[in-house]
């Protein structure tokens, strides 16, 4: 069955800088994180899905259609939300949504009824005539999360959703989410591991404009399962090499046993992102 | 402060910005200086080697005279006799330099024109102390009795100033080039918006503030950052000028009073010509850092650039206004103390000059100083008051639900976007007022006898009328020969002088008014050919039509065509615009609306400024009949209508409205710096002004 996006070699550059090189991968319906450090390449990933930006090659398929091909007509398809976005200051909420969805070609009634419905998914529906300009730093995150998920988009690509919000909110957005993950393709690019640990059900590790590695969490675990060690407290010594500290010890990396009293860990998803970015990857 | 320089020059179009307007003031200085430097190089020579030999030199122009006077006397002999004058006609020698093929009698003028010109001076100057003595005489306002008197203080002393002889060429070009102000204008209006409002749209301003210095620290950065862009700024612009005009004319010695310049004959103040120079300099800096602190706080106050610009331009628009000459009157503050001429320098260097404030006679230097220390002052307090206020405003803003209306359309969320929310509505309704408000220019003596003249005939020549002009020449001539025999009649005793200075002045008068006359037979001889060639010109009063068709560019409308530069400016500024390319209508469909909105606007406020336009001319006097040729006009052909033109006049409004609704919003979705798309689309229309023009 053809995915509902594929990616095929993508590469993009930026004059000296290789932001991609040869990304590859099908993503279906279902949250998808999409984990690197800072200049792995995530934004571009992501603002070439969205067509911000041509690729230099590859190709990006869109139910078995090239995307370049479709133009508007996947664009009605999707929903982003990138980074460090903002909102003209001057709409109300409820304005910028029926603006979102006008320029989404929603029909009108079919736009304020999903409006509405959105802004109670996010907390906002009491702030829907207050001019955004009056929002805070959370308020926003959310008021452009609910722009993302308006006119039912099959493809959600959402770069770093959960930023600057608290606790409580950042628990809602991932209930949020994970309501809509059975109807959608999502696609999370976060550094914070912790929110998409129980969420997502693909994690792709993206390292210098590669795809290092992918998979569900917990193939991710068994497969690095070999490589991580809980040590007692009074066996660390400084050539361990440090993953995290535990409360009775400490979680370190080794390709054999490192001490008589280590035992075997079952990495979770951020000892796996040490794995793959941490100091003992090239 | 040298952060602040690093800020702007790692803008990349503001170093590409300084080296046009460097390049751009070095070739208008080259342009502006005597068109034939080769004769300059060998006059230069020809000053030096006199210096060497003036005694033979001087033998050689005595011989040279003697010639010239001789082959006069031949010519006047041959007529009488005659012959043709022409076989005895001078024929100017190519002895001096016969390899640069410049004659004799060009370079010996040059050299005794030079030669006389202390005794010029001499006789210029007394002749001013003479008819300020006369008018002193007669003359009541306190003020006028003032500054006569200190007119006469001044250059009494001046008539034994030791102006020099030597070769000085190039120093006055220098510093009668006015365009170095123009461009230092240009540069510090962009580095007063930059430094004023880069920080607030990079949204680092509540960073920068939470640091030691604090805004106040962070203004005075800014503040001295303008001060070294004056600085280097006119340094480099008079560099480039210099250059640019010592390429075309080699440049004389600087150690010479600049009153050896006829320009500069009434300088009120002993200076050498690098004195001048240097005081120019400074006063350029000290002017330039003033308006910039100005501009700064208008940039600070205003809430977009466009509005900036608008407001910028009017300042401009007035400052040149009060320097034309035809509209400010001779003392008033504003003729003598506008930006350009302070930029020039005319206060200082070309007359006395002093201002009448509230009947006091205050003499310029002091009135500049006094104008730009209050300038400077209060702006500089206002910047530090209100520096603060903008984010701490913003934060504060009232939470109370504000109702508003949700457009249907893609149109209409575009349109409250660009002209509600982001303020560009204001702007342009302020260009409005000021088009339908703003007076015509004021017309000279002699437009408004013209226009007496042609509003009386106009319509259809008439015999009647031809006749009308007949008798008003006659009577003019009759007037001119009461002269010769008015003149006679006081020699003989028989008339008073004062009857005699009577008819002199009313002469003096009706010459003024013939001139004008002259002007208006020649018209309408020229529409009696047209009509006999079966054109149906019709005499009627030009200017209006003239400026209104075929006059210069309407600055209003110009600024109006700035508009769609800001078309992605909100989405820029917001850091809107990844989410809005990625949305269906977000790419082409938004571009296409966003450029029909500003062609739509531009085009019907042009329309509109047009029909203003319009509006005052018929103010002015009646309308001639709708179906007037073109010809009706002075130095037009063609048998169409006005009304026609009129037609052809909006429609090519319309067209390069929409032309340059085009090119704006490509720029501003091509440049992702808010500041690059206006500049550039400046840029553009000033050249396609200039190609116009030129």
């Amino acid at each position: 069955m053809t995915a509902l996006l594929s990616i095929r070699e993508l590469s993009k550059s930026y004059k000296q800088v290789k932001a991609l090189q040869g990304f590859s991968c099908d993503l279906d319906v279902g949250i998808h994180a999409l984990l690197g450090p800072n200049g792995s390449g995530k934004s571009t990933l992501m603002n070439i899905l969205t067509q911000n930006l041509t690729a230099d090659g590859g190709k990006i398929l869109f139910r078995g259609e090239a995307i370049a091909s479709m133009g508007r007509h996947y664009r009605e398809r999707i929903g982003f939300m990138p980074q460090n976005a903002g909102i003209p200051s001057g709409f109300t909420l409820q304005e910028f949504l029926m603006y979102m969805a006008c320029l989404k070609d929603l029909p009108r009634r079919e736009a304020k009824r999903q409006a509405e419905e959105l802004m109670e998914q996010v907390d906002l529906a009491d702030c829907k005539n207050r001019k955004v300009g009056t929002f805070s730093g959370g308020m926003k995150q959310r008021a452009l999360l609910a722009q993302a998920l308006l006119g039912e988009p099959d493809l959600v690509i959402l770069d770093e959703p959960t930023a600057g919000l608290d606790p409580m909110q950042r628990l809602k957005v991932k209930n949020l989410l994970a309501a809509h993950a059975s109807s959608k393709c999502i696609l999370i690019a976060t550094h914070i591991v912790s929110d998409v640990e129980d969420l997502a059900s693909r994690l792709l590790f993206l390292k210098k404009g590669r795809l290092a590695a992918e998979g569900s969490p917990e193939e991710m675990k068994h497969s690095l399962a070999k490589f991580f060690w809980d040590l007692p407290k009074e066996e660390l010594t400084s050539r361990h090499r440090l993953v995290k500290l535990l409360p009775a010890g400490a979680r370190v990396y080794s390709e054999t046993k490192p001490s008589p009293g280590a035992k075997p860990a079952l990495p979770d998803p951020e000892d796996c992102y040490y794995y793959h970015f941490g100091e003992k990857s090239s | 402060m040298k952060y602040e320089l690093k800020k702007l020059l790692s803008l990349r179009f503001f170093p590409v910005f300084l080296l046009l307007l460097f390049l751009a003031n070095g070739v208008a200085a080259y342009l502006s200086a005597p068109s034939d430097p080769p004769f300059q190089t060998i006059l230069k020579t020809f000053f030096t080697d006199y210096e060497k030999d003036p005694a033979s030199y001087d033998q050689g122009y005595q011989a040279y005279l003697w010639a010239k006077t001789l082959a006069v006397e031949q010519q006047i002999q041959a007529l009488e006799k005659g012959e043709d004058p022409m076989k005895y006609a001078f024929r100017d020698p190519v002895t001096l330099y016969p390899e640069s093929g410049y004659t004799d009698g060009e370079l010996y003028t040059a050299l005794y024109a030079r030669k006389g010109y202390p005794e010029e001076l001499r006789t210029r100057l007394e002749a001013v102390i003479q008819t300020a003595e006369k008018n002193l005489q007669v003359v009541t306002d306190p003020y006028r009795r003032t500054y006569l008197a200190r007119v006469i203080e001044t250059y009494r002393p001046m008539t034994r100033l030791p102006v020099s002889t030597a070769y000085l060429n190039g120093w006055d070009v220098f510093l009668e080039y006015e365009g170095t102000g123009y461009f230092l204008m240009a540069l510090i209006l962009v580095s007063a918006m930059l430094l004023a409002s880069s920080d607030r749209e990079d949204d680092t301003e509540s960073l920068l503030f939470s640091t030691c210095k604090g805004c106040h620290g962070v203004l005075l950065q800014k503040l001295s950052a303008l001060l070294v862009l004056s600085a280097c700024g006119t340094l480099l612009l008079e560099l480039s000028a210099l250059a640019g005009i010592s390429v075309g004319t080699p440049m004389g010695g600087i150690r010479a009073f600049v009153q050896s310049f006829s320009s500069f004959a009434l300088c009120p103040y002993p200076l050498y010509v690098y004195e001048a120079v240097c005081l120019r300099f400074l006063l350029r800096i000290t002017v330039s850092f003033g308006v910039g602190t100005l501009l700064m706080l208008l940039a600070r106050v205003l809430p977009n650039r466009f509005m900036f610009l608008v407001a910028s331009a009017g300042i401009i628009a007035l400052q040149l206004w009060w320097d034309d000459p035809a509209v400010a009157s001779v003392g008033s503050p504003g003729e003598t103390l506008n930006l350009f001429a302070l930029l020039s320098g005319e206060g200082l260097l070309t007359r006395y000059t002093a201002v009448n404030l509230f009947g006091a006679c205050v003499s310029v230097p002091w009135a500049i100083t006094a104008l730009l220390a209050g300038i400077t002052f209060l702006s500089i307090c206002l910047l530090f008051l209100l520096w603060r206020k903008r984010i701490v405003r913003s934060r504060r803003k009232k939470r109370r639900p504000a109702f508003c209306y949700i457009p249907k359309t893609l149109a209409g969320f575009e349109a409250k976007k660009l002209f509600l929310r982001s303020g560009l509505l204001l702007p342009i309704l302020v260009l409005l007022v000021v088009k339908l408000l703003l007076p015509p220019p004021p017309l000279t003596y002699r437009d408004r006898l013209y226009r007496t003249y042609m509003t009386k005939l106009e319509g259809e020549l008439t015999p009647e009328k031809e006749a009308c002009l007949a008798e008003e020449k006659a009577s003019f001539h009759d007037l001119f020969a009461k002269e010769a025999e008015y003149t006679l009649l006081y020699e003989k005793g028989e008339i008073s002088y004062e009857e005699l200075a009577s008819l002199r002045m009313e002469i003096h008068s009706a010459r003024i008014r013939y001139e004008v006359f002259l002007e208006v037979e020649q018209e309408a001889a020229r529409v009696k050919a047209l009509n006999e060639e079966g054109v149906p010109a019709l005499l009627l009063y030009p200017k209006g039509w003239q400026s209104l068709l075929f006059g210069a560019p309407d600055l209003l409308f110009l600024l109006l065509l700035l508009l769609p530069s800001f078309a992605y400016a909100p989405e820029v500024r917001f850091r809107f615009l990844p989410i809005q390319n990625a949305s269906a209508k977000g790419g082409g469909t938004t571009f296409v609306t966003k450029l029909f909105l500003c062609t739509a606007v531009t085009a019907g406020m042009g329309i509109l400024f047009f029909l203003a336009d319009l509006y005052k001319l018929s103010a002015l006097h009646t309308l001639p009949v709708p179906g007037t040729v073109l010809a009706s006009l002075p130095g037009k052909d063609g048998t169409l209508p006005l009304a026609g033109c009129v037609i052809l006049a909006l429609l090519f409004r319309t067209l390069l409205a929409a032309l340059a609704c085009t090119a704006g919003v490509l720029l501003s979705r091509r440049f992702r710096h808010p500041a690059l798309p206006p500049l550039l689309m400046a840029g553009l229309l000033l050249l396609i002004c200039l190609s116009a023009f030129l």
